[in-house]
């Protein structure tokens, strides 16, 4: 247990623990939409609002946060424009996001240099500050996103009978992107730009393969993701490797465990 | 105008002037009447109940419902809607029978509990749709004609005055068509007022009151 006695160590775990509850929660409704990708395409204009903030000397993470909502307002957006191909809007955003942020960074010059540790992500970056508006902001999305659950659910498989339930369908569709929006800035801090979506996506998937009703898969998915997070850091912290590739790979090694003990069972 | 469940007066609808989808549609459906509305596909059949239901606004006319302009009317709880659509639901997704029956009584509620009389209410909805065994089966692991069922279930679990049924019979086997024909039967002998499009001729064409053919915008 000799990390624990690293103070940016118990932040990292703490901050970890934190997203891995809220990544999980949010990426259980994207994966009910269809829209597990998001994740990615918002990631990828974080970088933009990343190089912003330290091109004019603004925490980046606020800056990150304004310019990835703004983004996730455009997706949903172009997704109602182009109705039938949602996932183009995510294509577009996405390499909006890319080609704004190397701009930015090559305008930036040595203002930016620090982008890198955002790419990959890094244990030691944590702050104090970082920690608490990663406390402050999951709690905000999990509170709203719990208050919005039935409605969400009912709106994920048939918007046209939420609408005439008198659910307001739009709204709750533009607040459940913000969510999501503020959800993957805050997650970067721990796994990087390039593996966010890692976190919202894999442990869903692992909690799906063998769960037994929506809520159930939410509540996996969750109980997996602290695995992920917890173990990954950890490995990291002995193999020094980057945290965010490690939790990936802890991720990966429990899905495909859990994959082949279904498969077993099934036998 | 009190005593009709449903009234279209004079609806006509189009995407453009040169395009017109439904030509002055007059309709008046009782309550406890069982209306058909048949139609080959594209003739704007789902774009009426959809008119109906508030989801599209006529270019012309007014509807009606429980003696209530459309625009005024405020008890959706009352009414109950299949939309063509539901069969195409992401049957992939773990999402109990259960959990799907339970959403529209659950959008009430602030909190993702299943409450005793949401769950009580749920069991009903299962045994007018004789599915009370699998209440707790995935819907992926259903049969398409089964799955209807339980979008039935989940239509009927507020306990709706009207029914509306757009193609309800469409991509299900004929067993599962069989059982939610005895269903809607059963519904019809309680007094809920029923309509339903479908293309096809062969389904309810006995048991309903009034059965109507919409052709090129117009209801005869």
């Amino acid at each position: 247990m000799e990390f624990l006695n690293y103070s940016f160590m118990q932040r990292a775990l703490l901050a970890g623990c934190i997203i891995a509850i809220v990544c999980p929660l949010i990426g259980s409704f994207l994966f009910l939409k269809r829209l597990s990708m998001i994740g990615d395409a918002l990631a990828h204009i974080s970088m933009a609002g990343i190089a912003t903030g330290l091109i004019i000397g603004v925490n980046p993470t606020i800056s990150a946060l304004a310019i990835t909502m703004l983004a996730s307002l455009l997706i949903e957006y172009l997704r109602k424009h182009f109705k039938k191909y949602g996932e183009l809007s995510i294509a577009i955003i996405m390499s909006a996001g890319l080609g704004i942020g190397i701009i930015l960074i090559s305008i930036g010059g040595s203002d930016t240099t620090n982008v890198i540790s955002y790419l990959f992500g890094s244990i030691i970056a944590i702050s104090p500050s970082d920690l608490s508006l990663i406390a402050i902001i999951s709690s905000v999305v999990f509170l709203i996103t719990i208050l919005l659950y039935n409605k969400l659910f009912y709106i994920t498989f048939d918007e046209e009978t939420a609408k005439i339930r008198g659910i307001h369908v739009d709204r709750i569709n533009l607040i459940f992107i913000l969510l999501t929006a503020m959800t993957i800035v805050i997650t970067i801090k721990v796994t990087g730009i390039l593996l966010v979506s890692a976190l919202i996506t894999i442990p869903v998937a692992t909690g799906f393969q063998i769960a037994k009703s929506f809520r159930h898969t939410v509540l996996l998915s969750i109980l997996f993701a602290q695995f992920n997070v917890l173990s990954g850091l950890i490995c990291s912290f002995y193999l020094d490797w980057p945290p965010g590739g490690t939790i990936i790979i802890t991720s990966l090694i429990l899905l495909f465990l859990v994959i082949g003990l279904k498969q077993l069972s099934h036998r | 105008m009190d005593h009709l469940a449903l009234h279209l007066n004079n609806i006509s609808f189009g995407y453009s002037r040169q395009k017109s989808i439904l030509n002055n549609i007059t309709l008046k459906i009782a309550y406890g009447q069982m209306v058909g509305i048949i139609g080959p596909n594209g003739a704007g059949k789902s774009t009426l109940i959809k008119i109906i239901l508030g989801l599209l606004n006529p270019t012309q006319g007014q509807v009606f419902i429980n003696g209530t302009m459309l625009n005024n009317f405020k008890e959706w709880s009352k009414i109950g809607y299949l939309s063509q659509k539901a069969i195409a639901f992401n049957t992939s997704f773990p999402a109990s029978v259960e959990e799907v029956i339970a959403t529209p009584l659950n959008s009430d509620f602030l909190l993702p509990v299943t409450t005793k009389s949401v769950k009580k209410q749920v069991s009903e909805a299962l045994k007018l749709v004789e599915l009370s065994d699998y209440r707790n089966t995935l819907m992926g692991n259903l049969s398409g004609g089964q799955q209807q069922r339980v979008f039935l279930a989940r239509t009927l679990v507020s306990q709706p005055e009207i029914l509306i049924l757009d193609e309800p019979f469409v991509g299900i086997d004929e067993n599962s068509q069989q059982s939610i024909i005895n269903i809607l039967k059963r519904l019809h002998h309680q007094g809920i007022t029923i309509l339903f499009v479908s293309h096809d001729l062969r389904w309810m064409k006995n048991d309903t009151d009034l059965l109507l053919c919409l052709d090129n915008g117009t209801l005869n």
